[in-house]
């Protein structure tokens, strides 16, 4: 026995990835290593006291999942345990824990609605379909829906055949069910369940991968302008600690366009947990009108609680976003931080005594965040629907130095990069996301979606570029600034400076605390982003008929200032017209010019 | 678990090894298991399983393997884990790393019996913490508020005033309407005598009388040292949990913590981390730091203030970098303001409080703090980034606006930061913020909603 590991003598026929009962307390484990007549076990739970030669008792089945209705509003930590509720005030040997709530009572309907794809909010409403109802003889393949409960006011929960599971309903019933009754029965004489079981390591099976790009929309302005990805895709946020990476994961979970949110909480904080719990309760989400708990569950392992089990939380967080993928459901997971996680392979492999790879971590590391991140994704489920899962992994470099083997592991398999800057951090300047190395794999899907439309983002591909451009060119002359001061700068250059401060300050900090402007539409971040663009066009030609930009910011100072506040508007209108505005600015000198 | 077994005496050493005994041929331990070994002169001495195994069994020696001899040592098993015996007579008294009492006023007798390491605090049981504490310090209170249940590391350098930041604000910590006791628990890590007395002198003339003072100095036993934190939290939970006090933790070297962790990770030959530190070292800290919090249905709560001291005054290094992922926010202690001859030599720009919007606004401190604090952070950064660029360039390379932010910058240092030991009201804060800002025109205050900057300004 040494920390979480413990080897045992004697177990026969024992599996890896076995779970197994360890001592007399019960504490849960799982086979990792089997050396002839010697069985080596992880304890996800602490294992002081525990004593030499007691006994073990092997489960015979995976580290599974039970999947079905009680999930959503949960909080679980990394083997399914329901943390609320439990009646225990500390996490402590032993803890039972239902993973589903067993009294609860649910009304089960056999039908579902015969739609290909669940659209995001309002549309849905809207949508007109037929309705398929599940019946006797009806022939079940895996993963086929067998009707719905409604878990929440936001959500319906479809309940799923299990995955590997055919069969020919004998009979299915509507009416009010707890998990552990059969809703009907197989022709075969098995009880159809509520829930079925899902090992956490393997991914669950779909029929096929679908590309059919579509932003995920972040409602945070510095990543949907300038770094977006698609619904399906991966990002990782790397940054030290200070820098908002937390707040950050919390504000994508809270807004971005998903049906439903996973947040793993990985070896972090305690008051995290009770703030993300206590918030979720209250907060009406801009997508339902619901309180956020309504459609997300979290997966909480603080760093104190067993490390073996903050291993297990990342996989858990995926399958449960798997499964409701399945439903056709669009899923984000976000899980923080996937450095806790590595750190708990490394502290477990360390007393394996497996031969360390690169800073202790073991060698297979790279192949398992690999795939993690290759969960992800748009796929057309057993169900027949369409769902997708949206990967948001936060790293913790230590010390804030990129090069650490889990960001470079991470950069390999995400396909976006949102990078935090302890530099912006400390002016405040929150999300800190840094424009250096920060980038998205995905911008030429995103410009060529937005193309197709002309009213939301008709312009997006040309403002982008022009804000891209000031944002670097700033750089460069704050580069000669910090060389030889500002005495040396040409007007032009005074001119980009200034344009580059309002865009930072105006457009690209945004805070998640703020009642209007925590969540952006996208719509409002593409009007107010044409007119920053205008608005720099206006210093460009003033500027080029002979004003200094100390002039035209001391005499137009009120605009400037309106331009700076318009995130706090909440009617598009009023942005627009400060945009016209500085259109007629900008038409003066182009008239004085001709 | 406690088997129920008589104790088991083996004479079965096979290796010592800097604080580690290495045993062979034991049929029947715990892990963590308790253990007394009796030197052949009759000196009894205590220790602890660190790792189980019948070929195989560490232990490791509170007070060190000194003169301990190999074939006579006599090595007896106590069949149960280290509990510490808790009693609010604690209160008040000086403990050695163990948790008895060095102070020659007797035992204590105990009304329970608590294993040192503790268990998690099930998240969904915690409340958020959100009960404003008043340092009495602007540049904690205004910029990085502190609230109870939050734990704030003082990142600190040698040479740097560290104790007595330490303790002024153990000492003049308050907060508004709360009855329940404040009791302070200060746990010595590996400090000198003389940082020790100090410390014990400042609670003296502040008449804290709700003191536990736990005393690991320099010259002690390492292994006691990596046991004060869990014992400190271990009280530190009793009385908030069982009595209803507000706990305040400190524990003061982190540093020397580590080290001494390091030194039992390489006695028993394990792979080591970042400089030599163990792989763990994430999780050791965490499971010392995580016990701070409230929980819903209780009435007190712990709050910590772990100090440490970064070497070279490098914030990456292992001790504060892994201390800053899981502690929420740091105080750092900056060795320029120091040599400025500025006290407390709070840098706001590096300091941060993750948890200090639960504890401020209306109906706490006040509804104007968020945006007062985030525009002075925006200004003080302006400032010393323009500071640089004069260095270089001059001071008559900067606009008239820029001369305003460095003039800001130098007042607000002189004013704000450098407070001494004077206690200063939020209300006091409050309002000298807004003096300072009144030296940068109105319309320059964009952190500030304008119908704020209206009111006060």
């Amino acid at each position: 026995m040494i920390g979480p590991v413990v080897h045992a003598e004697g177990l026969k026929r024992s599996k890896k990835n076995s779970i197994v009962y360890v001592g007399e307390d019960k504490l849960i484990g799982e086979i990792v290593q089997i050396q002839g007549n010697k069985t080596i076990i992880q304890v996800y739970e602490k294992t002081s006291g525990l004593g030499i030669g007691e006994p073990i008792q092997d489960l015979n089945r995976p580290l599974s999942l039970k999947l079905g209705p009680g999930l959503l509003g949960n909080i679980i930590d990394g083997v399914q345990r329901q943390l609320k509720g439990s009646g225990y005030l500390f996490i402590e040997k032993g803890m039972s824990g239902n993973p589903l709530p067993i009294k609860k009572q649910w009304h089960f309907i056999p039908e579902y609605e015969n739609i290909k794809e669940i659209e995001i909010g309002e549309k849905f409403a809207e949508l007109k379909y037929n309705t398929i109802e599940v019946k006797s003889k009806d022939k079940l393949n895996g993963g086929e829906i067998l009707g719905y409960v409604q878990e929440t006011d936001a959500i319906k929960h479809y309940i799923l055949n299990p995955p590997n599971r055919q069969g020919v309903i004998k009979e299915i019933n509507e009416g009010k069910f707890t998990i552990e009754d059969p809703i009907g029965h197989y022709t075969d004489g098995n009880p159809i369940m509520l829930y079925h079981y899902w090992s956490v390591r393997i991914p669950r099976p779909f029929q096929q991968r679908v590309i059919d790009t579509q932003p995920f929309i972040t409602g945070q302005r510095v990543l949907d302008f300038l770094y977006p990805i698609i619904d399906g895709g991966t990002a990782m946020i790397p940054g030290g600690f200070g820098t908002g990476k937390t707040i950050l994961e919390q504000t994508l979970a809270k807004f971005s366009s998903a049906h439903i949110a996973i947040l793993t909480l990985c070896g972090e904080r305690g008051n995290e947990i009770a703030d993300v719990l206590a918030e979720f309760k209250q907060l009406n989400d801009p997508l339902t009108g619901k309180p956020m708990s309504e459609r997300s569950i979290i997966i909480a392992n603080t760093s104190n609680m067993p490390v073996a089990a903050r291993e297990a939380s990342i996989y858990s967080g995926m399958t449960l976003a798997e499964y409701f993928r399945d439903m056709g459901y669009k899923v984000a997971v976000t899980a923080d931080s996937t450095s806790r996680w590595a750190e708990a392979l490394r502290e477990v492999s360390v007393r394996l005594e497996e031969v360390p790879g690169e800073k202790g971590y073991p060698s297979y590391l790279p192949k398992l965040i690999g795939r993690f991140y290759e969960r992800a994704g748009k796929v057309k489920a057993q169900s027949n629907r369409i769902g997708s899962v949206t990967v948001i992994g936060a790293v913790s470099p230590p010390g804030g130095d990129f090069s650490d083997p889990i960001s470079q592991y991470t950069l390999r398999y995400a396909n976006a990069l949102w990078g935090l800057d302890v530099n912006l951090a400390r002016q405040r300047h929150y999300p800190a996301i840094n424009f250096e190395i920060s980038f998205t794999q995905y911008l030429n899907e995103i410009l060529a979606y937005w193309d197709k439309y002309p009213d939301i983002g008709g312009n997006w591909r040309e403002s982008r570029k022009v804000i891209v451009k000031i944002l670097k060119d700033e750089e460069e002359i704050e580069k000669i600034v910090r060389l030889i001061g500002k005495d040396t700068l040409t007007e032009p250059q005074l001119g980009t400076l200034a344009a580059a401060e309002l865009i930072r300050d105006g457009f690209l900090r945004q805070s998640a605390f703020s009642d209007i402007d925590g969540y952006c539409p996208i719509k409002k971040t593409y009007e107010m982003a044409l007119t920053l663009q205008m608005t720099y066009e206006w210093i460009t030609s003033a500027i080029r008929s002979g004003h200094t930009t100390k002039e035209i910011f001391e005499k137009e100072k009120s605009i400037f200032e309106r331009v700076n506040r318009m995130k706090e508007l909440e009617n598009l209108k009023q942005i627009s017209e400060i945009r016209n505005i500085v259109a007629e600015k900008l038409e003066a000198y182009r008239k004085r010019k001709a | 678990m406690n088997t129920g077994l008589e104790s088991v005496t083996y004479q079965t050493v096979e290796r010592i090894q800097g604080p580690l005994l290495f045993l062979n041929n034991i049929k029947r331990v715990l892990f963590e298991e308790m253990i007394n070994i009796e030197m052949s002169n009759g000196e009894i001495r205590q220790g602890q399983v660190l790792q189980a195994d019948p070929n195989l069994t560490i232990i490791q020696v509170f007070e060190g393997t000194e003169l301990i001899e190999k074939d006579s040592v006599k090595v007896t098993f106590s069949q149960d884990v280290f509990k510490l015996g808790v009693a609010e007579a604690m209160l008040g008294r000086t403990m050695n790393g163990r948790g008895l009492p060095i102070d020659g006023q007797g035992e204590i007798l105990p009304e329970a019996f608590h294993e040192v390491t503790g268990n998690p605090i099930n998240p969904a049981e915690r409340i958020k913490p959100g009960d404003f504490i008043e340092t009495g310090i602007s540049s904690i209170d205004m910029l990085n508020s502190l609230v109870l249940g939050q734990k704030l590391p003082i990142f600190s350098g040698a040479g740097l005033p560290t104790k007595e930041v330490a303790a002024q604000i153990a000492t003049q910590a308050r907060i508004k309407n709360q009855e329940a006791d404040f009791a302070v628990i200060f746990g010595a890590m590996g400090i000198t005598e003389r940082d020790g007395r100090f410390f014990q002198r400042s609670f003296e003339n502040a008449k804290i009388s709700n003191l536990i003072f736990f005393s690991n100095y320099a010259s002690d036993s390492i292994i006691e040292r990596l046991l004060i934190p869990r014992i400190a939290m271990t009280i530190a939970e009793y009385l908030a949990f069982e009595k209803g006090y507000h706990s305040l933790v400190i524990l003061t070297d982190i540093l020397n913590y580590a080290e001494a962790l390091r030194e039992v990770s390489a006695a028993r030959e394990e792979f080591p981390g970042r400089l030599g530190y163990p792989g763990y070292l994430y999780t050791d800290l965490a499971t010392i730091y995580e016990r701070v919090g409230r929980i819903i249905s209780k009435k007190g709560s712990v709050t910590l203030f772990p100090v440490l001291t970064m070497p070279n005054d490098d914030i990456t290094h292992p001790v504060p970098d892994l201390t800053g992922y899981i502690t929420e926010g740091q105080i750092f202690l900056d060795r320029n303001l120091f040599n400025m001859g500025y006290y407390p030599p709070i840098n706001p720009l590096p300091s941060l409080s993750r948890l200090m919007n639960a504890g401020i606004g209306k109906g706490k401190t006040r509804a104007d703090h968020r945006e007062i604090a985030d525009q002075l952070y925006a200004f003080y950064a302006k400032g010393v980034q323009l500071r640089q660029l004069v260095a270089i360039a001059g001071v008559d390379s900067l606009s008239d606006k820029d001369r305003r932010f460095l003039k800001f910058t130098d007042e607000f240092e002189q004013r704000f930061i450098h407070q001494g030991q004077v206690r200063r009201t939020i209300e006091n804060s409050l309002d000298l913020s807004w003096e300072l800002l009144r030296m940068i025109p109105k319309d320059e205050l964009t952190r500030i909603k304008k119908s704020v900057v209206d009111h006060y300004y």
